[in-house]
């Protein structure tokens, strides 16, 4: 197990190394830099942006400039830790991740997990009514939400729970007006209320991803020896699904779960959008956008270790859940 | 000054006192209790930010908000029959214009096609400019009588305008000799009549009449290359005037003064906003007189000659002011909203009395 963890440690640094080079000359040879958004306006001049992008060292050559990005970056102590300032957040880019990394965490943490309960809950029922009306139709909504686009999902969400029922709010992560001055009890619930519908959107489309490939894993155990052995010593239905085929049915999901971080980051951009949940996300585009250099590449940074992270997590539980792998590693 | 700690807790004499900013989430202002002029009525003004519109007006409707300040107008008709909300047309300063870059891309040499006067005129005249207005924003938009707004003091919309004709457009091309090819696409000399027009991708208004632009330049037998590019490159290349034909959007500074930074020679150096290369002394004359002249009446009548020759000269095709439209709901009161600044009556504003919410008690932090 240690080697796999140092092997996979080793893989990431390099992934991550690359990633982030990539970023930073892709970023700097698209066309404008973080001074050019504000050239509809006519009070700033040729000469006031050649002055930012001098103060800011922007009009350095391309080498130097990721030489001393590359500097700052290595200084390992986590306080000197340089990731520099947000030109369309007008602040420490630090300061914007610490804000905005929790915001996607408890996001993705809270889909991702309800989409795996639900999904494999869905897909060891489906296994076990293989080939019943229920199953098939259980399956075809599985695949409607999965083809479906997920801002369309949002939207429809969002009409119907927020605008027409009024249940839950409309967008943000918090009431601005009350969430201060509430109780921390009080402001868990605001917090809950807001979260539901951007992760309960992307709940239901890893749900319907998780369930069809749980779904086909089970079917898949359901007629090994061990399971008839154990349904031949009289346990119950019910234990011999949860107890010993989803054990082994596991493998595939977690793997699936560690895939889906990738996509989950970028997915999430759309449900962020639309439910203006303040996440990586969104800022990450809206800083593409403005070319926001330091803080592009400070989230390219962190999507990549988180998304590292995630398929190692993922790897390891794989391991835990079946000793094949542990061997094979 | 943008980076300094002040301007992140400013500290001002005005009617409300600064609370809170979380970029790209919100901003809070409280009531000034000791006010000079009188405490303001509203205790506590909260902007709350959402990055899609779609979503910004479903706050309105959903009562979650309680003004917003640019109803899209593809929302106005909903928010218009929406039982709690009401609709503030309000001026505005923004305008929209295609803009002919009168030299060969960068260079020195005058463009094939926009450097001829005669040219440019014809295609003003050859687009319904009121009719492309309509289709974008039905009732709510204006067409642009020069480079100017409405909101401006020294406006001026009675100014002559070339008129849509467009069998005067073709009549004109024909005698420049440009004539229609059996593909429909005017030619001469075995050159197409034909231009790349670039716009801005991420802007809806200007993609949108970019495509009837198109359309309606076809049919008097000029062929348009629609060229979307990503906002940043858009800028990129216009500012290197990398275009022949550039579909640009200013805000104009509520002092009709700022033309000098737009559409002067001066304007036109590198860096500048006249990136098309449009001059013309006496143009510029005229701006330079209305700067200088020392009093309203003067100056607005030196502004207007200054507009009418740039009218004439067609350097630009001037599209539309984009419609403003704020929502409020109904229980709150407003007061008109002035096209420079619609917050700066904040302090008078109020709640109807005995429409208040729950969340109108909160107490500021």
């Amino acid at each position: 197990m240690r080697r796999l963890l140092l092997s996979r440690a080793a893989q990431a640094a390099v992934v991550i190394a690359l990633v982030a080079t990539l970023a930073f000359v892709l970023i700097h040879v698209a066309p404008g830099d973080p001074f050019s958004a504000s050239l509809d306006d006519p009070s700033v001049t040729a000469d006031i942006r050649a002055t930012q992008r001098a103060q800011w060292g922007y009009d350095r050559p391309l080498p130097q400039q990721y030489v001393r990005w590359i500097a700052n970056l290595a200084r390992l102590e986590l306080d000197a830790l340089e990731l520099g300032w947000s030109h369309t957040h007008a602040r420490p880019v630090k300061e914007v991740l610490a804000r905005r990394v929790p915001n996607t965490l408890l996001l993705m943490a809270t889909a991702l997990g309800l989409g795996l309960v639900a999904g494999v809950a869905l897909g060891t029922w489906q296994a076990a009514r293989q080939g019943s009306r229920s199953e098939r139709a259980s399956g075809a909504l599985a695949l409607l939400a999965l083809s479906a686009p997920e801002f369309l999902v949002a939207l429809g969400a969002l009409g119907l729970f927020a605008v027409r029922w009024r249940l839950l709010p409309v967008s943000g992560m918090v009431d601005p007006v009350l969430h201060d001055g509430l109780s921390l009890a009080g402001r868990a619930a605001d917090v809950l209320r807001h979260l539901l519908l951007p992760a309960g959107t992307l709940a239901l489309l890893t749900t319907a991803a998780v369930s069809r490939f749980h779904r086909s894993a089970m079917l898949a155990v359901l007629p090994e020896e061990f399971v008839r052995t154990a349904r031949a010593k009289g346990v119950t239905e019910v234990a011999v699904l949860v107890r010993h085929a989803l054990r082994n049915a596991l493998g595939p999901v977690i793997t699936i779960a560690g895939l889906m971080l990738p996509a989950l980051f970028g997915g999430a951009v759309f449900v962020e959008k639309i439910f203006g949940w303040p996440g990586m996300g969104l800022t990450m585009v809206n800083a593409v956008g403005g070319r926001d250099y330091p803080l592009v590449l400070a989230s390219v940074l962190v999507g990549s270790v988180l998304v590292a992270l995630g398929g190692a997590v993922a790897e390891v539980l794989a391991a835990v859940a079946d000793p094949r792998v542990r061997g094979a590693a | 000054m943008r980076t300094s700690a002040f301007a992140l807790a400013p500290v001002g004499s005005g009617p409300f006192r600064f609370v809170k900013w979380e970029p790209r989430q919100r901003l809070e202002i409280a009531a000034v209790e000791s006010f000079y002029r009188g405490r303001p009525v509203l205790d506590r003004v909260i902007w709350s930010y959402a990055p899609e519109m779609s979503t910004l007006v479903q706050k309105l409707f959903a009562g979650e908000a309680d003004f917003f300040d640019m109803v899209p107008p593809p929302s106005v008709p909903e928010a218009a029959s929406h039982p709690d909300v009401r609709l503030l047309p309000r001026g505005n300063f923004d305008y929209s214009f295609l803009q002919l870059n009168l030299f060969d891309g960068p260079s020195e040499r005058p463009h094939p096609l926009f450097a001829d006067r005669a040219l440019r005129r014809a295609l003003a005249m050859g687009l319904d400019r009121r009719a492309l207005v309509r289709s974008l924003f039905d009732t709510l938009g204006h067409v642009l009588a020069g480079p100017f707004v409405r909101a401006q003091w020294s406006a001026d919309t009675s100014l002559a305008q070339l008129p849509f004709d467009r069998a005067a457009a073709a009549r004109t091309l024909d005698s420049l000799g440009w004539r229609v090819g059996p593909d429909g696409v005017r030619t001469r000399g075995g050159r197409p009549l034909a231009f790349r027009l670039l716009y801005p991708a991420s802007s809806t208004n200007r993609k949108n009449m970019s495509v009837l632009i198109q359309e309606q330049l076809r049919g008097l037998g000029v062929r348009v290359e629609l060229d979307g590019a990503d906002n940043n490159a858009f800028v990129a290349r216009g500012r290197a005037r990398q275009y022949d034909a550039y579909f640009g959007g200013l805000i104009a500074t509520p002092s009709p003064s700022g033309i000098r930074q737009t559409w002067t020679s001066d304007a036109a150096k590198p860096g500048g906003f006249n990136t098309g290369r449009y001059l013309n002394t006496a143009f510029d004359a005229q701006v330079d007189s209305a700067l200088n002249a020392r009093d309203v009446a003067s100056a607005k009548a030196y502004y207007r000659a200054a507009y009418r020759i740039i009218n004439e000269d067609a350097p630009a095709i001037w599209l539309y002011e984009p419609p403003q439209v704020a929502g409020a709901h109904r229980r709150l009161r407003t007061g008109p909203l002035r096209a420079d600044a619609w917050w700066l009556d904040i302090p008078a504003w109020s709640i109807v009395p005995g429409t208040r919410l729950s969340r109108d008690s909160a107490a500021a932090p």
